[in-house]
């Protein structure tokens, strides 16, 4: 990757627990880190996956990639240039060019607005086209997110939720932007639908050129559309590196145990390895040393007292863990027999 | 064979608007065996959900069925008195967990107070006897420390722990069958592993059937030992979950596995299925999936009454593919098989129609 | 690449969203009887001049205290005015009077509100302070400060309806946008850099009209009670425009003699209080989704 278009560095977000006026003066707030230290890049043309469960802060790195939030301390730099200290002509560059897709196909768009006062609206906002020339626009994009442009006159509660999506995409890419973030996209699509978004996103990114922070927590999807993944656990990145290898062979135990839980549509099939047991502690109250020891079956005591840095472990790959050779040494796909099943079960 | 547990013959449920009628479930037929888990499979708007809660008569005022009938034991419940089933079958015979686990339960009382009252409602035991059987529950499901527990209220419960808490309330009087409707979506993957390993052992364990209704074709694979394909109100097909995964029947099955990523290289293009799903108020003629399907073998797909009974390896299908009066390349030896349907039209006088 | 273009299916879903609005407002037959009211009310109070059979000021001392009769549809007052005509007068005053005082508390509560919720932060809780102090005078107590600051006219109930009313306006609007700031199409316009003032106006406002409308129906309906009770204690329109609260004093001193005189003036400011009301609770019931057919 010679070329990064978003770079995300040492980002740190924290939220005040404690919010009261009273409090805050007298300095006692308790924090939630929801977001420690992350750093990744994205290449041009390139997708990367964010995933982990919910509370693994992904969707509010999406949100400081936005700036919905501010980040407490690190730094997003896009084409270079730092996102938070952008002058209002940069911002308004930056607003065009980054453009985001949320999970829920029903509530991203307004109710009251047409399906094309809707995609039109960025137009307004970032071009001085006429009404004439945003109509005739609104239509071409309809048509390249594969709807007929006669949508332009419907409500959204006329469209079923794969429609909507794509209009959602059709509104994000109005502006002509470089970089998608795609929260959870096809999350809450029926399988068959998520089908067709999904090949409209490949298609668009090829044709375009397209870069992704592509956020989710559905492997499947995500194995099949990332170039990158980065894994996050408790605000963490705990391992990071190209898709393909990084499901064949997982160096961080918590990537193993989250690809092991993923149910396979193949009664034959079963990826070996621990599945995770427990759930995610409270981030108010993270576990000392590697926020994974307690529910990992590899740790030992160094666990406890020692966080293990994200760093390289072998080519393309790095992991946040003291025992990654131990993990990535472990077969973990094959088919297992009837018999093994049952055994597993 | 002993009698299976479950035996749904014919079961339909039309929902009335007002400007029209929605039939949401049309003519489905299954059993649901002794110590299996049965799963229903389906995109959102099938109808799965609608089936599993006219199990339980627990419709929508504006639903009802307006035909067949549901076999539990001795009793139809699709004909018994709205007393009768309060008192014999929800929650002491049949049960059920539906997909939130946070509104399935009352947040001002304790998980004990809620589970003991499941309990007495339906058993005559004194309460000493009930918090046993109330601990015993828990334990269980896997709440680590039942006793100390059974005073925490819900809220102090995480989500994956909650889940196991309505299940352990559904479980409390040793129902026979468990309806669980999709019972892990919006878990994470973690958590939704877990509940799903305890539904195998549950099943295991217990002398309880469970039918998972998902829309989750991996869910389904993992645990469900047969499984129901729904389309559009429809049940498609019905076969062993080995058998949806090799060989599927229904061409709609087909269609659905070959759409997720999994079955495809990284990166290539996904195959998708025509069209979208119909507009239950006015349902395509013939076979409800014809105007998509890929593999129309005849007029009457178009047009014919199709029966949901072409048995072919271990499967029911419905779908004329496996009928050869319809389908000249069939070669199997699917037949109507009638001795075991009872309450099951005789196949329709399909070769008038054309 | 073959895919596919989808076309629109014919759902029947495609009636407009108004015309589904007004099917189910008029199933509610209470709030149609409701809205019958005050159309009729509003018909009565535009045409005043041409329905009224006597000038309202006139006063005829041939005709003092007369009871109903062909001539004079609601009797007489003491100086022998027309009450039918003043009744129908007095309409055109308290009208105008919650007109403007609930438009002004509209706007002024609604900007206030929606502003305060959609920055939230210090903003929200400075503006949300500063209407919670409005909010605990009684609506009364403060009218009455205010008129006696400026002084008893009918601009002053107007302004005084629109104070008091603001923080009530303020707080349905600031819920309202609290809860839509986290719709994610609100925080799609802000990833796409549209203007605060363009998300408040343009989108939370219209996604927020249910409420706001519903409030506007029911503080009409206080509106005039407060109008009435504001010239009932002699602090508001003052004489002689003709003003239906202050005839329910002046009759009150004849009840036992003229009935007419404090009754039919009574009923005239119970009747559109009630039509209010009924539409409010009809609205209120069509615009919860809850109850929406699906």
């Amino acid at each position: 990757m010679t070329d990064p278009i978003l770079e995300v560095d040492g980002l740190t977000k924290q939220f005040a627990l404690n919010s009261s006026v009273l409090s805050r003066l007298l300095g006692n707030t308790r924090t939630l880190t929801a977001v420690r230290d992350v750093s990744f890049e994205v290449g041009r043309g390139e997708t990367l996956a964010l995933v982990g469960e919910s509370g693994a802060g992904k969707s509010t790195v999406g949100n400081i990639v936005t700036r919905i939030h501010q980040p407490t301390s690190g730094a997003v730099r896009y084409r270079g240039d730092d996102i938070h200290e952008l002058s209002n002509e940069g911002l308004r560059e930056y607003r065009q060019s980054v453009q985001m897709v949320f999970q829920d196909p029903y509530s991203s768009l307004d109710p009251r607005y047409r399906i094309g006062a809707t995609i039109a609206e960025p137009l307004k906002i970032h071009t001085d086209l006429s009404k004439a020339d945003r109509r005739e626009r609104v239509a071409e994009l309809l048509e390249t997110v594969n709807l007929d442009p006669d949508f332009a006159d419907r409500y959204p509660h006329e469209l079923s939720g794969g429609q909507l999506q794509r209009v959602s995409i059709a509104t994000a890419l109005s502006v002509d932007p470089e970089f998608l973030i795609l929260d959870e996209p096809v999350s809450a699509l029926d399988v068959s639908v998520q089908a067709r978004i999904l090949n409209l996103l490949m298609q668009l990114q090829r044709e375009r050129n397209l870069s992704y922070l592509f956020i989710s927590h559905d492997l499947g999807v995500v194995k099949h559309l990332s170039d990158r993944v980065a894994v996050m656990y408790l605000g963490e990145i705990v391992e990071q590196g190209e898709t393909a290898s990084l499901f064949e062979r997982p160096a961080h135990p918590y990537t193993e145990g989250l690809l092991a839980s993923v149910p396979q549509a193949n009664p034959h099939v079963r990826r070996r390895g621990q599945r995770l047991t427990g759930e995610i502690p409270s981030p108010i109250n993270p576990p000392s040393g590697c926020p994974f020891h307690p529910r990992c079956e590899y740790a030992t005591e160094e666990c406890e007292s020692d966080h293990p840095p994200l760093e390289s472990v072998f080519e393309g790959r790095e992991a946040a863990c003291h025992h990654w050779e131990e993990v990535s040494a472990f077969e973990h796909v094959g088919e297992m027999s009837a018999e093994e099943r049952r055994e597993a079960n | 064979m002993t009698s299976p547990r479950l035996s749904v013959r014919d079961l339909q449920v039309t929902y009335t608007t007002k400007h029209d009628e929605v039939n949401a479930v049309d003519r489905v037929s299954f059993d649901v065996q002794n110590d299996e888990i049965f799963g229903i499979v389906g995109e959102s708007g099938c109808g799965k959900s609608t089936l599993a809660s006219t199990i339980l008569r627990l419709l929508d005022d504006n639903g009802e069925i307006t035909g067949g009938e549901i076999r539990y034991g001795d009793w139809d419940l699709a004909a018994m008195s709205e007393g009768e089933l309060a008192k014999q079958i929800r929650g002491r015979e049949i049960s059920m967990v539906f997909q939130d686990p946070n509104t399935s339960l009352d947040p001002v009382y304790t998980i004990g107070r809620q589970l003991i009252e499941t309990i007495r409602q339906h058993l005559d035991v004194s309460k000493q006897e009930a918090r046993k059987r109330a601990i015993q529950s828990l334990a269980d499901v896997g709440i680590p420390s039942p006793e100390d527990r059974l005073d925490d209220y819900p809220h102090q419960f995480s989500g994956g722990m909650r889940q196991r808490v309505v299940i352990a309330i559904a479980l409390s009087c040793d129902p026979g069958l468990l309806i669980a409707d999709e019972p892990t979506t919006g878990l994470d993957v973690s958590i939704q592993a877990q509940i799903l390993d305890l539904l195998e052992d549950i099943n295991a364990n217990h002398d309880t059937s469970i039918i998972l209704i998902t829309h989750d074709l991996g869910v389904v694979a993992e645990v469900c030992d047969r499984v129901g394909v729904m389309y559009a109100g429809n049940l498609v097909e019905v076969s062993p979950v080995d058998v949806v995964y090799d060989d599927p029947k229904h061409p709609y099955t087909e269609d659905l596995l070959r759409s997720i990523p999994e079955t495809h290289e990284m990166k290539s293009e996904l195959t998708v299925i025509k069209g979208t799903p119909p507009d239950l108020r006015e349902p395509p003629s013939g076979c409800r999936y014809h105007p998509r399907c890929t593999k129309v073998c005849s007029d009457a797909c178009e047009t014919g009454d199709i029966p949901q009974e072409y048995r072919e390896d271990g499967s029911v299908v419905r779908c004329y593919l496996y009928d050869p009066a319809e389908n000249p390349e069939y070669e199997g030896s699917a037949k109507v098989d009638e001795g075991q349907r009872d309450g099951q039209l005789e196949s329709p006088e399909r070769g008038d129609q054309l | 690449m073959a895919t596919e273009i989808e076309t629109q299916q014919t759902t029947g879903r495609d009636e407009s969203q108004l015309r589904q609005f007004a099917e189910s407002f008029l199933e509610n037959k209470l709030a149609v009887f409701g809205l019958f009211l005050i159309l009729s009310i509003g018909v009565i109070t535009l045409f005043a001049p041409q329905i009224a059979p006597y000038e309202p000021r006139t006063q005829n001392y041939d005709a003092i205290l007369e009871g109903p009769s062909a001539e004079h549809l609601f009797g007489t007052d003491n100086l022998g005015r027309d009450i039918f005509s003043r009744v129908l007068y007095g309409y055109q005053t308290v009208m105008t009077i919650t007109l403007g005082g609930v438009m002004m508390a509209f706007v002024l509560g609604t900007s206030i509100g929606l502003t305060a919720g959609y920055r939230g932060g210090w903003t929200d809780q400075a503006m949300m302070r500063a209407v919670d102090v409005l909010m605990a005078f009684p609506s009364l107590i403060l009218a009455l400060a205010l008129i006696s600051a400026l002084g008893p006219s009918k601009w002053g109930v107007l302004l005084v309806l629109g104070v008091a009313y603001t923080p009530i306006f303020a707080r349905v609007a600031r819920s309202e946008a609290v809860s839509l700031r986290e719709e994610q199409f609100v925080k799609s316009l802000e990833v796409r850099g549209a203007s605060q003032s363009r998300i408040v106006f343009r989108h939370i406002l219209p996604n927020a009209v249910g409420p706001l409308i519903v409030t506007i129906t029911l503080q009409f309906a206080f509106g005039i009670l407060t109008t009435a009770t504001l010239s009932f204690l002699g602090v508001g329109v003052q004489p002689p425009d003709p003003s239906l609260g202050r005839m329910l004093t002046e009759g009150k001193d004849y009840l036992a003699t003229a009935w007419w005189y404090s009754i039919f003036p009574g009923l005239a400011i119970m009747i559109p209080v009630i039509g209010f009301n009924t539409i409010g609770d009809g609205l209120r019931d069509t615009f919860d989704p809850r109850q929406v057919n699906r």
